[in-house]
């Protein structure tokens, strides 16, 4: 973890220093368009850039030492192809053909409403004739 | 990836070095005058950004090392 931490601390210092550098000759009054103003300015520029690369690079080292000794949890694999295309909707279940049982499970109890129903007009028409 | 982030801090130390040179190297400094306040500026930055590229180069460079003796075998124990 030490050298993570020092890698980090001093880059970040020296990116500080960079920045200092760039506006130190506002801050300084150095004379208009001399050497010093341009040694400067390139110089705080490039020690900016070298330090900002320097911080990613010894955050990322640190990122990937916490994931190895299992302290960071693994970044889940990424699915390109399945997730450009669109998700589709389920097909519908195929339907059974009806068969021959099936129609007369459905018709029987039909049929026998149909028969009592008759029986019980026919029942009541003998007794009105009856009368 | 850490070779880069040790060339990184080396990278610093010698712009440190750099910055302490630049004022006698480019004339901005002339000679045997007071130093500018562009120059102790300089100066004084490039010293202390180059004092913290060693001291971060090598406490990166002993993290280093203590981890590969860590990763390394142990030494049988010495009665």
């Amino acid at each position: 973890m030490t050298r993570y931490l020092a890698g980090l601390i001093t880059a970040t210092a020296a990116l500080a220093a960079g920045v200092w550098l760039m506006l130190a000759p506002y801050g300084l009054d150095y004379p208009s368009g001399g050497t010093a103003v341009q040694v400067d300015m390139w110089t705080g520029a490039g020690v900016c850039v070298i330090a900002l690369a320097t911080v990613v690079v010894w955050a990322r080292a640190w990122r990937g030492q916490l994931r190895a000794d299992g302290l960071l949890p693994e970044r889940p694999a990424e699915e390109p192809a399945a997730a450009a295309e669109p998700e589709q909707p389920p097909a519908p279940a195929p339907v059974a053909a009806p068969t021959t049982e099936d129609l007369h499970s459905l018709l029987k109890p039909l049929v026998a409403a149909l028969a009592a129903d008759q029986l019980e007009r026919t029942g009541n028409r003998h007794n009105e004739e009856d009368w | 990836m850490s070779r880069w982030g040790i060339a990184g801090v080396g990278l610093l130390f010698a712009t440190g070095v750099w910055l302490v040179a630049a004022p006698f190297v480019t004339g901005q400094q002339p000679e045997g005058a007071a130093w500018t306040a562009a120059t102790r500026n300089d100066v004084i930055v490039g010293a202390v950004l180059a004092l913290l590229g060693f001291i971060g180069f090598f406490t990166v460079l002993a993290g280093h090392i203590a981890d590969m003796y860590a990763r390394g075998p142990q030494p049988p124990a010495q009665l």
